[in-house]
């Protein structure tokens, strides 16, 4: 829970790059770095968010936390244990432990099948009780998401469900195996606000009630705002700034947290806003780059910039930021 | 005279369920140059009212009635070729995906060049100025009218479809969620794009967004829609500062921000309801947390409560 600073999750060296098939026009083959020399340590019971915009490989960083993609260079230990290279029985019993919720309700339920079906499918998967002992935990799972009375959900079909009982319907489904880690991608952004909110309480909720705790995957910072204790900005696949959450958007040291913080809209229109501008260039792949990854975009770039990529320094306690001039400013 | 003035616009849907009542008795009026949102949840009818006043409703629109006044003349009432002249020419619209009908195998600029020409009488030499003008106007290098779509990034892209539906200097454009595919900080810069250009062009502008603090940022006035239905209607800052029906109040809550103390948000409970058959009262009736009994039975009048303030509902009075 919160207050025990035991570290959960723990990545270094996080790393992907996928290559490109080869075709007749490119003779080599062609890499894209989606995430590169990512680190990042989530304590119990906290919740960490991730944020950044398309491409920048944060669902990249959730898949490979789950094991649903192979990292290309890195470990990933979860409670010391390097999760990287679990196979078969080990990799099973890793999965109990963390689970995972998408982004799109409407697409990671089978349509085919009820609610039940789709909550009770992990513990078949997994071997758990008997059908007794099943279906008392997808009763429960239900009650836990507030689908109640969950005799009412059991056997309707995605179609006969809305936008935000489905994302309860997943939400269940990763909680019925009683995971430690819920790894949570951009869970609310296909719903509208009035729903989306009740499904951000849930969660945050059942954090407390069930002692969860989560990698939280967004695009949306205000969003993060409400969620996280901590949040990580990933910018390009490279993480540029770590921090509190209140400090980091009070004040952000990267140039890019600065400005991505800068464009967020505010539902408020008395508020004034002053925009941190940056160039809109083209950032190459990097992975092989020996300059900072922000540079094509920066306005502040001294010539540092240019021959080393800066490492994640402490600017302030518990607050890291990738940028050679942040200490300067 | 407004430029624009909507009057009880009643549009069903025909579906094989039945009619869906997806736009209820909607009334507003624009003025030359305003600026005015439109907001609400998916399937709240914003879309088909912007699609009403282009007259590019999809064929299983049916308008029961209500009329669109655009100059003085109703819309609604125009044949083909009359609504052809008006469109692009005096309204154009910016959709969502927009940018994603650029044709791939047709150069951006001469996609612009079409357009103006199939307005206006105008050279090749003369139409392709034109576009270096409005790539100048919305902040994209002139230089790059001869590349192709894919050439372009999605914030050029839509910034593009934005110079092409200024091209014919419109005195009304409608923004359809016109930044809901980008990302953060190239939404900011399109939105900010447009509200500048709105202002020096003396244009109005319809802005449709399902996200309240655009609309905070963008417009003079916002109409709040539910289940087809405007609810509320003001200047924007007493839309926010002085809000009246509980729909509002209730979406207000509902918004993280980046700004301020972080408090519980607050969701409304239930899902907005059924439009093949919804609620004889009022269409919030069943998520209100102030309902009252007559809410349930009797459909509130949409009635000014103050100056330039519209409200539909039982529990606020006219002062």
């Amino acid at each position: 829970m919160r207050g025990n600073d035991e570290i959960l999750v723990d990545t270094k060296g996080l790393t992907k790059i996928y290559t490109l098939k080869r075709n007749i026009f490119a003779r080599a083959a062609q890499f894209v770095t989606a995430v590169y020399d990512v680190n990042f340590q989530i304590k119990n019971g906290e919740v960490f968010g991730l944020v950044g915009e398309s491409g920048s490989g944060k669902t990249t960083c959730g898949r490979i936390l789950s094991r649903l993609e192979e990292a290309t260079g890195g470990q990933i230990f979860i409670e010391g244990v390097d999760i990287s290279q679990l196979k078969g029985k080990d990799l099973r019993r890793f999965r109990k432990k963390v689970q995972m919720i998408f982004q799109d309700p409407y697409e990671s339920l089978n349509p085919r099948r009820t609610v039940y079906d789709t909550v009770v499918e992990p513990l078949e998967v997994q071997g758990i009780g008997d059908y007794e002992e099943r279906e008392y935990r997808v009763w429960k799972a239900l009650k836990i998401v507030e689908l109640y009375p969950p005799g009412d959900y059991l056997f309707r079909f995605p179609h006969e469900l809305s936008g935000g009982q489905r994302q309860r319907v997943s939400i269940a489904r990763a909680l019925v195996l009683e995971p430690d880690f819920v790894i949570a991608d951009e869970p609310v952004s296909m719903l509208d606000a009035s729903i989306r909110a009740g499904i951000l309480n849930l969660l945050l909720d059942l954090r407390s009630r069930l002692g969860l705790t989560y990698l939280f995957i967004t695009h949306d910072v205000a969003v993060a705002r409400y969620m996280c204790d901590r949040i990580g900005v990933i910018f390009k696949g490279k993480l540029v700034e770590l921090g509190r959450t209140e400090r980091l958007i009070a004040h952000p040291y990267h140039p890019y947290t600065k400005a991505l913080l800068s464009a967020v809209p505010i539902p408020d229109p008395r508020a004034k806003r002053e925009r941190f501008r940056f160039e809109e260039r083209e950032v190459p792949d990097h992975s092989f780059d020996k300059s900072c990854i922000f540079l094509p975009r920066c306005a502040a770039s001294g010539r540092i910039c240019r021959r080393e990529s800066p490492e994640m320094v402490e600017v302030e306690e518990d607050h890291y930021a990738a940028c050679h001039l942040s200490t300067e400013m | 005279m407004s430029l624009l003035e909507i009057r009880n616009l009643t549009l069903h849907y025909r579906t094989t369920n039945g009619m869906v009542q997806a736009v209820d008795k909607v009334s507003f009026s624009l003025a030359k140059g305003e600026s005015m949102g439109l907001v609400g949840e998916s399937g709240c009818g914003k879309s088909s009212v912007a699609m009403s006043i282009m007259k590019i409703m999809p064929p299983n629109a049916v308008i029961i009635g209500g009329e669109i006044l655009f100059k003085g003349e109703n819309i609604l009432l125009k044949d083909d070729e009359e609504i052809r002249r008006i469109r692009w020419k005096e309204i154009s619209m910016v959709f969502q995906a927009a940018m994603n009908a650029l044709n791939p195998v047709v150069s951006v600029g001469d996609q612009i060049v079409e357009a103006i020409q199939a307005h206006d009488r105008m050279s090749e030499t003369e139409a392709w100025e034109e576009v270096k003008e409005l790539y100048r106007l919305v902040g994209l290098d002139p230089g790059r009218g001869k590349s192709y779509p894919h050439e372009y990034s999605g914030g050029m892209k839509q910034r593009a479809i934005i110079a092409m539906s200024l091209a014919c200097s419109p005195d009304l454009i409608i923004a359809d969620e016109p930044t809901t595919a980008l990302d953060v900080i190239m939404q900011d810069q399109i939105i900010q794009e447009i509200v500048d250009l709105q202002d020096r062009l003396d244009m109005a502008m319809i802005y449709i967004s399902h996200d309240i603090s655009v609309i905070a940022e963008t417009c003079g006035k916002t109409g709040v829609m539910y289940a087809g239905k405007i609810v509320e209607y003001a200047d924007t800052d007493f839309l926010f500062y002085d809000t009246l029906h509980p729909y509002t109040k209730a979406l207000l809550s509902s918004y993280p921000s980046i700004k301020g103390e972080v408090k519980r948000l607050n969701p409304i409970p239930g899902e907005p309801p059924n439009l093949l058959d919804p609620p004889v009262g009022c269409r919030f009736y069943p998520r209100c947390p102030e309902r009252e009994g007559i809410c349930n039975s009797q459909e509130p009048e949409y009635l000014q409560v103050k100056e330039g303030h519209f409200v539909a509902c039982h529990l606020v009075k006219p002062t």
